[in-house]
């Protein structure tokens, strides 16, 4: 029979109240935000309008270029439209670059020129740098038509950046959950990470150790370096502290921890917004009573961006 | 090597290189960086139509014709949009598990659109099991009444498996959507958390663009909390709630 601590503790029933609550009110705060619709004149050659935010939804209208259209909200990768006769339906962000382009005040073809078009639409930069001989400018001539031979491959991937569309490269916040190991016991884990820069960032993670001789619940704060995170497979490594609480068996009341852990990982971009993770931790407890101070654990699992 | 030597060496290690890679300091010109290299600076050269181009100081009398390349920026604007990704809501259902019962089950749920194909969802819920079939025979209890009560959570990853519409009389389509997915998560009950994995899907009928009606079923599989009984046990949560997407 388990005879486990039967205690739940303390601390559980205010913080689950409270999670609630703030779960809660966060449609409501959403909502009153109120962001407005943005309008803008179609610029693609036309829009088709889906009854719903993906492929599978019927096309019902086509919108052609220059009309005007209002973009009232984002869901994924689709935009609701509401078109000028007040028709509402979802266009897929990919069908909608150039208007996305319009949308940020850029000109609908701008990313699509070639270096050598932007040098004959630019007198200064064409022949009479060429026979130029100071470094300086030359170089920072060479640099901007090497800057305008990149740019339409990186407009074609992520024409319009409207601060709310989150993606490999323009994102800061994690969240991530999966499962592993630890010795004979099963581990889960939910993480949330906050990126400082490119490659550093912070986590927060809550995780429990189950089915094992002792379960096990952490509080876990690390900060993590992901090596080339621009890459589809990036190496990482991350430290930090947090405060595990040990069931322990029979009637012991819970063991309360300090613990500090390193681990090694890597993570591999699946999507635009989604990663697998797996990860080695090495867990080493600071104060206790007599369980092991250290332990290992394997967790995979997936991460998504937002 | 101590553990916490191993520790403390690793969490040197990783602060040197993440502020190494956040100083980029500009006045290391080492070998291996010649790609951030700054141009030496000049002096912009204003040209006049028709008239000899004026030498620049850096070129020392050298050049014949120094000309600035004229690179004009254009303003890109920061445009918010409404973004809607996630979904919250609560549900109510009931939960049969496995020998003791089924009884009413009531949760909160919060979801995740990373694409129009699938969504991470966080469930939390609440259930409680009665008595055993044993236990109601011979008049023992297992478990005393306080560790009756269940509190489950589950991580999942659903996939939007057939997206289409259903039509309410003759002039009205709702959008609807069937997922099928899993998940992982625990559930205390007899004073015990338990690993449980979990298979199910359900379907979604949106009522307008921000508020959804869902149906779940799901089978919750975790080791038996019977004593003595290793094997695992299925437990079946049927759900119906509602979602707002915000």
């Amino acid at each position: 029979m388990p005879t486990e601590n039967l205690q739940r503790p303390a601390w559980s029933v205010p913080l689950v109240t409270g999670l609630l609550c703030a779960v809660l009110c966060l449609p409501a705060s959403a909502m009153a935000r109120g962001v407005a619709p943005v309008a803008v004149d179609v610029a693609d050659p036309y829009l088709e309008l889906h009854t719903g935010p993906g492929r599978g939804y019927p096309v019902t209208q086509v919108v052609p270029r220059g009309d005007r259209i209002e973009v009232l909200k984002r869901r994924t990768d689709w935009y609701l439209l509401r078109d000028s006769r007040g028709r509402e339906g979802w266009a897929k962000r990919k069908d909608m670059a150039a208007t996305l382009l319009a949308l940020s005040g850029d000109k609908p073809d701008e990313g699509f020129r070639t270096a050598e078009q932007r040098a004959a639409e630019q007198p200064h930069a064409s022949g009479e740098v060429a026979t130029a001989t100071t470094a300086g400018p030359v170089e920072t001539a060479a640099t901007s038509t090497a800057a305008a031979a990149t740019l339409p491959a990186k407009a074609a991937r992520n024409p319009f950046n409207d601060g709310s569309y989150p993606d490999a490269e323009n994102h800061h916040w994690e969240a991530g959950a999966g499962g592993g190991r630890r010795g004979p016991s099963k581990v889960l884990r939910a993480t949330l990470s906050y990126l400082l820069d490119e490659n550093l960032s912070v986590d927060a993670t809550l995780s429990q150790v189950l089915d094992g001789p002792r379960n096990e619940d952490l509080v876990l704060f690390g900060l993590t370096h992901t090596f080339h995170p621009e890459r589809r497979i990036a190496p990482f490594v991350t430290i930090g502290l947090g405060a595990s609480r040990l069931h322990q068996a029979g009637a012991l009341p819970a063991d309360t921890r300090e613990v500090g852990y390193a681990a090694a990982g890597f993570r591999v971009l699946l999507q635009q917004r989604l990663m697998f993770r797996a990860d080695y931790r090495s867990f080493t407890a600071f104060s206790g009573r007599g369980n092991p101070k250290e332990t290992n654990e394997w967790n995979v699992g997936f991460v998504f961006l937002f | 090597m101590e553990r916490w030597l191993r520790v403390l060496v690793l969490s040197g290690f990783c602060t040197l290189a993440s502020g190494c890679a956040s100083l980029n300091l500009p006045s290391l010109h080492l070998p291996f960086m010649r790609g951030k290299v700054e141009a030496p600076e000049t002096v912009p050269v204003e040209e006049t139509e028709g008239a000899a181009p004026v030498e620049a100081s850096g070129a020392r009398g050298e050049s014949p014709s120094v000309v600035e390349p004229v690179v004009s920026r254009r303003p890109v604007r920061q445009v918010k949009i409404d973004a809607e990704d996630f979904e919250i809501g609560p549900y109510m259902g009931v939960m049969s598990l496995e020998e003791f019962g089924i009884h009413p089950s009531y949760g909160l749920r919060l979801s995740y659109h990373i694409s129009e194909d699938l969504f991470a969802e966080v469930d939390v819920g609440r259930s409680k099991g009665g008595l055993a079939s044993y236990e109601r025979l011979t008049g023992t209890n297992f478990f005393p009444d306080s560790g009756r009560q269940i509190t489950y959570y589950d991580l999942g990853a659903y996939y939007n498996l057939l997206p289409g519409e259903v039509f309410l009389g003759k002039g009205r389509a709702l959008n609807t959507a069937l997922y099928v997915g899993g998940s992982v998560g625990a559930m205390r009950f007899a004073g015990d958390n338990r690993f449980t994995a979990a298979l199910g899907g359900g379907y979604r009928v949106m009522v307008n663009d921000w508020l959804s009606m869902r149906v779940d079923l799901r089978d919750r599989l975790m080791r038996s909390p019977l004593p003595g009984l290793g094997r695992a046990s299925h437990n079946l949560e049927s759900y119906l709630g509602f979602t707002v997407f915000f």
